[in-house]
């Protein structure tokens, strides 16, 4: 979906070609954000019983208060503001988003927010805040999937939505391999009511 | 196939804290209310045995009172039930103005459709089922004595209900299969009140005041209340005919959150019940907060769109049906749940 970057329209429409009941749309350079917001802001049509929205995670300036009240603007039927930790400096600021926000477990090549200890002091400081599950993150962190267990059993009651997908050996989002389906299976069964997002298609 | 077995059900007594206390934490806003309506339920029996019942008359608490959720606001849903004919006797009428001195008092008062607040015949929730004679009132009164009801004065509770049941248990029920009688008419009265919430709106010209509040429960705590009946009527799969009295009375006695609990334990669908728990459990803190409920009840059906309180109702409700969809369809009761829940 990279060419369609920015083609809200268009994003929406292929999403909905794949499943009707779950979209994360990303802003994931900041400069796109203030065009997802005012696309959302119009109330377009969409299909979906849940609708997220990945916060920026490039291309940021320093402002981070700037940025979290840019967040606050998105309609209130975007559910969950999916945010990487290591964009989480001022953590205070951050609280304003309350239950909307979902903080992702990331990857290894990440300085933060890797492990349940990591992601602990996030929700202490964000008791609101609910959890985005990126199975292959925790998977890059931890190829047995011990830390990503962990992840589920001491914040399960958090969670919101997981991210599936592989990574492949510069940390991109792949399809799922035959391998990685069987290995996720059991933490996968842990997470049957919530949405999935696909973070590259599934052929 | 459901690899279960009726060793595998339990009776619910007490499930919802046996889950939060081994799956926690959270839960604290339902263990509250669970507290605060023990007391209350404590104070009213006692106001209650001051007076002297006919030995064929008790007075029932309906809704958020059975539920175990009983707030400051929570209405007083209450009726004198007759094991037999109510009629206009007078020593009934005695009962019901004992009842009055201690329920209903204020804002508490049941609702305004008079379904509640009066003498109610056992013989005709039994006798009328189906068909023009079987009101919404008769139909409401019904389900609810089943799904959520629980005895503060006199001793026949438990017999009227059981009367109740008997009427759906008597024939046509099979071995090992949900009793379809009491699947449909549980389904019925939750399709009925979801139907009856569109002509409560149409008859107020769509300004109906209550309008978000209504979508608020019909989300949350009525969703609760259908799937904690439907979910033990389905496992009646389990059980022989003459199993299943003994059994949907046990699950019945106690409130559709214990119910829930022990379903999510024995379809080992852990996680889905602490988030499902967790969903409700802020329904239930929102409820206690008398601010919210102010918010709640100033939102019209042309300003909840805009509303960040309806918004996280929303998303209670969606939370509590992803819960409930992954029990009754990601589970072994799946089976049974396409076949009977469904057609």
């Amino acid at each position: 979906m990279v060419e369609q970057r920015g083609d809200w329209e268009e994003l929406v429409a292929s999403s909905a070609a794949v499943s009707t009941l779950a979209i994360e749309l990303s802003a994931l350079s900041q400069e796109e954000l203030p065009d997802l917001t005012t696309f959302l802001l119009r109330d377009p049509s969409m299909p979906f019983h849940y609708v997220g929205v990945h916060a920026p995670s490039k291309g940021l300036n320093g402002d981070e208060r700037g940025r979290v009240r840019a967040l606050t603007e998105l309609p209130a039927r975007v559910r969950s503001i999916i945010v990487h930790p290591d964009t989480m400096k001022d953590l205070d600021a951050w609280s304003v988003l309350g239950r909307r926000l979902v903080i992702e477990n990331m990857d290894a090549r990440r300085p933060s927010g890797q492990t349940a200890d990591q992601l602990a002091g996030l929700f202490d400081a964000l008791p609101l805040a609910g959890l985005c599950f990126d199975i292959a993150h925790a998977k890059h962190v931890d190829p047995s999937l011990e830390g990503g267990r962990a992840i589920l059993d001491r914040f399960s009651d958090r969670l919101r939505q997981v991210h599936l997908s592989s990574l492949d050996e510069d940390g991109h989002h792949v399809r799922l391999t035959d391998e990685d389906e069987e290995l996720f299976t059991p933490l996968l069964e842990r997470c049957r009511d919530v949405p999935w997002i696909l973070e590259a298609p599934l052929r | 196939m459901d690899p279960r077995s009726a060793a595998a059900l339990s009776d619910p007594k007490d499930g919802l804290e046996s889950f939060l206390g081994t799956y926690g934490p959270g839960g604290e806003h339902l263990l509250d209310a669970r507290a605060h309506t023990a007391r209350r339920l404590q104070e009213v029996r006692k106001g209650l045995a001051e007076g002297s019942l006919p030995s064929d008359t008790t007075v029932v608490l309906f809704g958020s009172w059975a539920r175990k959720e009983l707030t400051r606001a929570s209405d007083d849903d209450w009726a004198v039930l007759v094991d037999g004919t109510a009629g206009d006797r007078a020593d009934v009428q005695q009962v019901v103005e004992l009842a009055e001195n201690y329920l209903g008092y204020g804002n508490r008062k049941p609702g305004v459709q008079e379904i509640f607040g009066k003498a109610i015949s056992c013989d005709e929730l039994v006798d009328r089922v189906g068909l023009d004679e079987d009101t919404n009132t008769n139909l409401t009164r019904r389900a609810l004595l089943l799904l959520e009801s629980v005895e503060a004065a006199g001793s026949v509770h438990g017999r009227c209900r059981r009367r109740v049941l008997e009427r759906y248990l008597n024939y046509g029920v099979k071995d090992f299969r949900p009793p379809r009688f009491l699947l449909n008419d549980i389904v019925r009265y939750w399709r009925t009140i979801g139907v009856d919430f569109e002509g409560k709106h149409r008859d107020t010209g769509g300004d109906d005041p209550k309008w978000v509040e209504r979508n608020a429960k019909l989300r949350t705590a009525r969703k609760v209340l259908f799937a904690g009946g439907l979910v033990p009527i389905l496992q009646c799969h389990l059980l022989a005919k003459s199993d299943m009295p003994r059994y949907l009375e046990a699950q019945l006695s106690s409130p559709p959150t214990d119910r829930l609990a022990a379903a999510f334990v024995l379809y080992d669908a852990i996680d889905e019940g602490v988030r499902f728990f967790r969903a409700y459990d802020r329904w239930i803190e929102l409820m206690q907060d008398d601010e919210v409920r102010a918010e709640l009840q100033s939102l019209s059906f042309e300003s909840r769109d805009s509303s960040d309180l309806f918004a996280e109702i929303r998303a209670i409700g969606e939370a509590l049906d992803q819960g409930l969809i992954a029990l009754l369809f990601d589970t072994p009761l799946s089976q049974v749940a396409r076949k009977y829940a469904v057609l």
